[in-house]
């Protein structure tokens, strides 16, 4: 006899990550995504067009002012370091995705021809930074998301296998491209920025006196807009980034477009640090709260990461929120996580064991079907919560999330605001090869209800509410406030059949 | 009678050159004789007989992802199972069946009572002496479908289709030492039917039985590894199969 269980390839697919793989560069910045050094080195989930490891920036972009140099870096890069046996890495990244790509064109590519032209490049690098940019080139040429080389410094934490991520401070704002400009979209109350009176509708200026707008110019030409968002949001992230304790400068203007120099120092991150496997430490954290609009009650939950960290407290959160009228999902910037989990949530809202999406890979096909949560945390028996629920989406809202807000919005159990999400949506793992840096790549497609890939057009909202520098410097959070307005005036309304 | 000699040579002749494939199939062990060698190899019926439960304690790794995990699997008769797994930074994924009713546990999907097919077949996997002994009553069909290369050996493969759960599957063994070392299976899953290949190896006398002590699982382009590193034979008692308090309201009374 021998263990038999046929949770076993549950587990696997439960384990299938659904993660930007743009959160793990070079470093690991304080919040959700590193930092991507300098153009060129910068590129986000999916490859800047045109398609090479080098993206192309604009024509004659003038050159980066000395303050924009590689700031203190939270992980210590070994870029520098001499490679050994980079031909053995190169075969087993190339292999790994010859055998694992669900699709066996791999997008048009030749693979074959890849591996020939770029293996020679391989034969001749030198360091592990040299070995890098010759495996990014390749996983390059898909021109998919969800492939990319993670660095091991990076994978590992740091610091021997640490896991938890060096410092991990937070100065409690985030940013958006808004208008052509970094800026200011949410600052936390309590936190060092607004202590130090910044608020919505800033623009960053500079970081530790580096313009944004100059590094902003060298990305490439020709990207589309959710792509340059999210380019604008790792790099002045990745510029913001910090341990606890550490302080800088940042150059804000304000709704005047004055002068608004501020000194912060970065706080604690909010919430733990996650790490499953080969993925490198991640923050994690969840809030939720309760609000009145026009008399009824309303609940709001908002999370970061789909980590099974946080499985335990949605749940408690949903068990706080059961009586409310309605609730609204703030996932603006979750980058994704453990694709299993969607299902778990789903089941938070669905009375009926509905599938959010398929995904296929090579050999099989298994649906993301939602599991109906029929008891409580206190092991009590209730039945998923009825009442309308809204899902608040971004550009910054990227795979397991798309799959969840578009699952529901197709099986018409969610109304979503906000704003078109990332497109980048591909089941994907990371595996570690032989100079200990991890390959992350995608397995498998992701097919919504409706029969469209998640990957590229991602999730449209039901009502499109872009960021305005207006609202923002009025102290309006538009999309959050038009989907508590959606919810306050819902009836309770029975589950989707 | 030249004739006769003529077809009796004929028959000489074509007895000669009969394909050897079939010289191998006319030679093939039945399935339940290959199974009987099995049962035979691993501590013989009556040793299985007495046994009234079986608990494994295994480390899993799945090398893909780089995760590892530390299991406990207890199996009892008639029919009943609990399986645990921990995951750092997942937590715990447990499953079982009291034999009439089957659940599912984990952080990311909650609490969850399987059915049909699903139910069927995890009912079936938990079957005590049909596992240990592929009793012949347990099975609709039981074909040796010939030797063929497994994980670098000469096996026998046989097909198992189960009475209850129509559950096919192949069971590879050894033709050398008559183990089993190996099986596929398609299993049904809440997110659909999964193909699975496992490689059985490693046994150890355990109590005067032989348990497999390693099995890596494959299914797609992911493996799994699980080595077990104890057995304890006959320990178990009611409360290992408990259904957990986060399971019972979710049985309808």
């Amino acid at each position: 006899m021998f263990l038999k269980h046929a949770q076993y390839p549950t587990i696997f697919v439960g384990l299938v990550r659904f993660v930007c793989p743009s959160v793990y560069r070079w470093r690991m910045p304080h919040r959700l995504l590193p930092l991507l050094l300098a153009i060129p080195a910068m590129y986000a989930c999916r490859p800047a067009t045109p398609v090479a490891g080098v993206p192309t920036p604009r024509a004659e972009p003038p050159p980066l002012p000395a303050a924009c140099g590689v700031p203190a870096s939270a992980t210590v890069s070994r870029a520098g370091e001499a490679v050994v046996d980079p031909v053995a890495t190169f075969d087993t990244a190339w292999t790994i995705i010859r055998r694992s790509h669900w699709d066996t064109t791999y997008n048009g590519v030749d693979w074959v021809a890849v591996r020939d032209e770029l293996r020679p490049q391989a034969v001749r690098a030198r360091t592990r930074g040299e070995l890098q940019a010759v495996l990014s080139e390749m996983v390059g040429r898909l021109r998919q998301s969800h492939f990319s080389v993670i660095p091991q410094e990076v994978a590992d934490g740091a610091s021997g296998g640490s896991t938890a991520p060096r410092g991990g401070g937070a100065l409690g704002f985030e940013t958006r491209l808004v208008e052509g400009r970094p800026m200011v979209t949410r600052v936390d109350t309590g936190g060092p920025a607004w202590t130090a009176g910044v608020r919505t509708g800033w623009v960053v200026e500079t970081v530790r006196g580096c313009p944004m707008a100059a590094r902003l110019a060298r990305l490439p030409a020709g990207l589309e807009p959710r792509r340059v968002g999210l380019m604008a949001y790792q790099i002045v992230t990745g510029a913001l980034a910090g341990s606890e304790g550490d302080t800088m400068t940042v150059g804000f203007r304000d709704g005047r477009d004055r002068p608004r120099p501020r000194r912060l120092t970065h706080g604690a991150a909010p919430g733990s640090v996650a790490k499953v496997g080969n993925l490198p430490p991640l923050p994690a954290h969840l809030t939720w709260q309760r609000v009145r609009r026009d008399g009824r009650t309303l609940g709001i939950i908002r999370f970061n990461i789909w980590m099974p960290v946080l499985a335990a407290q949605f749940d408690a959160a949903m068990d706080s929120l059961r009586t409310a009228d309605a609730l609204v999902l703030d996932l603006r910037g979750n980058v994704g996580g453990i694709g299993g989990m969607s299902m778990g949530v789903a089941g938070h809202f669905l009375d009926s064991a509905y599938a959010i999406g398929t995904m296929t890979q090579r050999g099989s096909t298994l649906n993301f079907v939602a599991n109906p949560r029929r008891v409580d945390t206190r092991a009590r028996a209730v039945t998923p919560f009825a009442g309308p629920l809204a899902i608040v989406v971004d550009a910054m809202s990227v795979s397991t999330t798309e799959i969840f807000a578009g699952g529901l919005q197709a099986v018409r159990r969610a109304t979503v605001f906000g704003t078109q999400t990332a497109g980048e949506a591909l089941p994907s793992v990371p595996e570690r090869l032989p100079n200990g840096d991890i390959l992350y790549h995608a397995v498998a497609d992701f097919i919504g209800p409706s029969g469209k890939p998640v990957e590229g057009d991602g999730v449209m909202p039901d009502r499109v509410i872009p960021l305005t520098r207006r609202a923002l410097l009025d102290g309006h959070d538009a999309a959050l406030e038009a989907a508590l307005f959606w919810a306050a005036r819902q009836s309770g309304r029975p589950l989707a059949p | 009678m030249l004739l006769l000699k003529s077809v009796r040579s004929a028959l000489l002749l074509a007895a000669l050159t009969v394909p050897t494939s079939t010289l191998a199939a006319q030679a093939l062990p039945s399935a339940e004789a290959v199974i009987a060698k099995h049962v035979a190899a691993v501590g013989g019926k009556e040793a299985l007989k007495k046994l009234t439960s079986v608990r494994q304690v295994a480390s899993m790794e799945l090398p893909s992802m780089g995760m590892t995990a530390e299991a406990e699997v207890t199996m009892g008769a008639p029919n009943r199972m609990t399986s645990k797994m921990t995951f750092p930074g997942i937590g715990e994924i447990v499953a079982g069946t009291d034999g009439q009713v089957a659940w599912s546990l984990n952080p990311m999907q909650g609490p969850r009572l399987l059915a049909d097919k699903e139910l069927a077949q995890t009912l079936d996997q938990a079957d005590f002496y049909g596992n240990l002994l592929y009793e012949t009553d347990r099975f609709a069909s039981m074909t040796n479908e010939g030797i063929v290369d497994f994980a670098g050996e000469k096996a026998y493969k046989l097909k198992l289709v189960r009475k209850t759960s129509g559950l096919e599957s192949w069971q590879y063994f050894s033709v050398a030492s008559g183990l089993q070392i190996g099986t596929e299976s398609s299993m049904v899953t809440e997110m659909g039917t999964i193909q699975s290949s496992t490689k059985i190896s490693g046994y150890k006398d355990f109590g005067g039985l032989m348990f497999p002590t390693r099995t890596e699982m494959s299914t797609g382009p992911q493996t799994m590894i699980m080595t077990i590193k104890e057995v304890q034979l006959n320990s178990a008692g009611t409360d290992s199969f408990a259904i957990p308090a986060t399971i019972q309201p979710l049985i309808k009374k």
